[in-house]
């Protein structure tokens, strides 16, 4: 297999006055093609920017200050804003977070679709005729009258299939869903899960599934890859990581996974401890405040290193781990 | 069934009597509480050497005998039978003098306006392209600079430097109505224009500004650019679209106060519009001269805030849903 993204070191920072904030503290990941990937972590961690600085979306005061994005065989960090147009939405494109502020509120969805597909030279009436055939593949019904219609006519699922409809339009080969469901009801969460996985299918994309819920995505993707406070601390297939993970921090977000016979129990509540802030530079291990498996050693950063089947950064190796 | 009385279109009806009225009201009185009447500004000061009785006389002779009250209401209710008074100065009804003045003026607030937004919002959109760089910089002292020279030194000087050097004054010839000479009557509202549109970019520019760069931050904008849209079209289509409320509210405040604002320039360039004309009746205290010209200022200030209303409606589907 050969990789489609690669990030090596990659690191974000907001500038603030004069100095830089780093948040994203050199990330490493490797995605093959056609692989499904899951980038977990409580909320904070740096999923989001790490995902928008490979769309070269980073906007005024963040900016990518190190590292590369490779996709396919070319460089991102080292295109002009020119050269990246051409990319964004046709090589790579994004679902985002929020669909009740991700439309444009004065444009017919219709238009917004059609949009996705002029901006890469494709003819408009081409577009048009595209554009009906997509509302109706995410699930849009009456695709001529509701193009016609505006984003605040529609729920917050129907603008999330929209959005699907924007990201899947030119085929790209680079799927990214940057928790495409947390602002939806949970009915309508698993059928957005299932569109979306359904589509990656369909045109055979490789997909990033950008989640705080490992639970949400866990049948869906091949691979997990744990970010805390703008570090990658494990990256390992996905039975592995439930089976047996590598990284303390894994372990207590398993720990802190909904328990299905127990409703009360709140996601990722049971991890002691406030994650830092990710602009927070802690010596050593970030983890370490938190960490039941804390030694001497962890005074020290430790590196991601091949553990098991993945990789993990932590000096304690899970035989060693107490209880 | 909803109570009429709640329909918002009627409530906006009676709020605008409402607002006419006081207007008439403040009119009226601010008048009188300037010193002199009609006589003494005929007569000048020889209305001293009057005998009470020729003072009686002319004072029955202009209404001023009448009490304030009956006055007031003596006028109001002429103009609601479309009698807006006379001006024995101009030996014409202020019906006619209106018809006159108020399409020059609405040409010449019509002008400036556009240049006022054809300067205001590029040098907006240049200023939030790059905020706080260069162009922001440059942007942001133009901006200054109009907001701060009076466009009375501004249309003295350009008109002076203009007639005396290029010898092109087309003001100095009588004033050519758009019907009559378009050309000319062009080139007559061009100074006047550029200098009301000058000052009206400002406060545009200023406006469009923030709007802009508030709107550069919503998610929508990152949707597009995630889409590959070409910057000038992602400047255009997404972000100035969504910015053009507080613009077309800025605009229709800086056209309406146009209306009657616009005094200084059209006495500069001899423009025969609504400001001249309140400015002539005050001069000769002419009371309903000012009174009815002030009210048809008023009204149509009303008529724009109305048409913006509308515009918003345009815009945004959202306020059409509403
Ligand atoms: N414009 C900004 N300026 C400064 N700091 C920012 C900015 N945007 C985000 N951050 C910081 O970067 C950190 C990481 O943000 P990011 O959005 O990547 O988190 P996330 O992992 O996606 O979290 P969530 O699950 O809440 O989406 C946050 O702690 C936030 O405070
Ligand atoms: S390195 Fe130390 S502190 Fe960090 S996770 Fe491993 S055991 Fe915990
Ligand atoms: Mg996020």
């Amino acid at each position: 297999m050969t990789a489609l993204l690669e990030l090596a070191d990659l690191r974000v920072s907001a500038r603030s006055g004069r100095a830089d904030r780093e948040i994203v503290h050199g990330v490493d990941l490797t995605v093959e093609a056609g692989q499904t990937v899951a980038v977990v972590g409580e909320s904070g961690s740096g999923k989001s920017l790490t995902m928008l600085a490979v769309m070269g979306l980073l906007t005024d005061p963040l900016r990518v200050t190190g590292g590369t994005v490779r996709l396919g065989d070319r460089d991102l960090t080292a295109l002009s804003e020119r050269e990246l147009r051409t990319i964004r939405g046709n090589d790579a494109a994004m679902i985002y977070q929020d669909p009740m502020t991700s439309l444009n509120p004065l444009m017919r969805v219709g238009d917004q679709v059609v949009e996705a597909m002029t901006a890469h030279g494709v003819p408009k009436a081409e577009a048009g005729r595209r554009m009906l055939d997509l509302l109706a593949r995410v699930g849009i019904p009456d695709p001529k009258r509701t193009a016609r219609a505006y984003p605040h006519e529609f729920s917050g699922g129907m603008r999330q299939r929209v959005m699907i409809a924007c990201a899947l339009a030119m085929r790209p080969r680079l799927l990214i869903a940057d928790e495409p469901t947390t602002a939806l009801d949970v009915t309508i969460q698993q059928q957005i899960l299932a569109l979306i996985d359904e589509l990656r299918r369909e045109l055979g994309m490789t997909t990033i599934w950008v989640t705080h819920d490992l639970g949400v995505v866990a049948r869906l993707v091949d691979r997990v890859v744990v970010m805390y406070a703008g570090h990658v601390v494990e990256d390992a297939p996905v039975r592995q990581v439930f089976s047996a993970p590598q990284h303390p921090y894994t372990k207590a977000l398993l720990a802190a996974l909904p328990d299905p016979t127990d409703d009360d129990r709140p996601p990722l509540a049971q991890i002691p401890g406030r994650p830092p802030a990710a602009t927070d530079s802690v010596e050593g291990c970030p983890f370490r405040p938190r960490c039941a498996q804390a030694v001497d050693a962890c005074a020290t950063r430790p590196a991601l290193q091949p553990r098991a089947q993945g990789r993990a950064a932590c000096w304690v190796p899970p035989h060693e781990w107490r209880n | 069934m909803r109570s009429i009385a709640r329909h918002p279109l009627l409530r906006r009806l009676v709020e605008t009597v409402l607002t006419l009225f006081g207007v008439a009201v403040l009119v009226f009185t601010t008048l009188r509480a300037i010193p002199g009447d009609e006589i003494t500004a005929t007569l000048g000061t020889e209305a001293a050497g009057l005998s009470a009785e020729q003072q009686e006389s002319l004072r029955a002779y202009y209404g001023l005998d009448k009490p304030l009250v009956l006055q007031f209401f003596s006028w109001l209710g002429n103009v609601l039978t479309g009698n807006l008074g006379f001006s024995r100065r101009a030996g014409a009804t202020v019906g006619e003098m209106t018809a006159n003045a108020l399409p020059v003026t609405m040409e010449l607030a019509v002008l400036a306006t556009i240049v006022g937004l054809l300067i205001g919002v590029p040098l907006a959109m240049l200023s939030a392209s790059r905020p706080n760089g260069v162009r922001d910089g440059f942007g942001q002292l133009v901006g200054l600079a109009a907001l701060s020279v009076p466009n009375f030194l501004l249309g003295a000087a350009l008109l002076t430097v203009i007639s005396r050097y290029a010898h092109y004054n087309p003001n100095a010839q009588g004033f050519a109505h758009f019907t009559q000479d378009p050309l000319l009557n062009l080139q007559q509202m061009l100074f006047p224009a550029l200098i009301l549109g000058f000052g009206l970019a400002a406060p545009i520019m200023r406006t469009a500004r923030s709007a802009l760069l508030e709107v550069q931050t919503q998610d929508f904008v990152r949707t597009a650019r995630g889409k590959g849209v070409a910057p000038w079209r992602l400047r255009v289509r997404h972000v100035l679209h969504n910015a053009l409320n507080p613009i077309v509210t800025m605009t229709g405040i800086q056209f309406g106060y146009l209306l009657g604002g616009a005094v200084v320039v059209e006495q500069i360039f001899s423009v025969p519009g609504l400001g001249r004309q309140v400015l002539a009746g005050i001069q000769q205290k002419e009371y309903a001269v000012v009174q009815s010209t002030v009210l048809v200022i008023a009204t149509t200030f009303v008529v724009v805030n109305l048409l913006t209303d509308l515009l918003y409606r345009v815009i945004d589907p959202r306020v059409r849903a509403a």
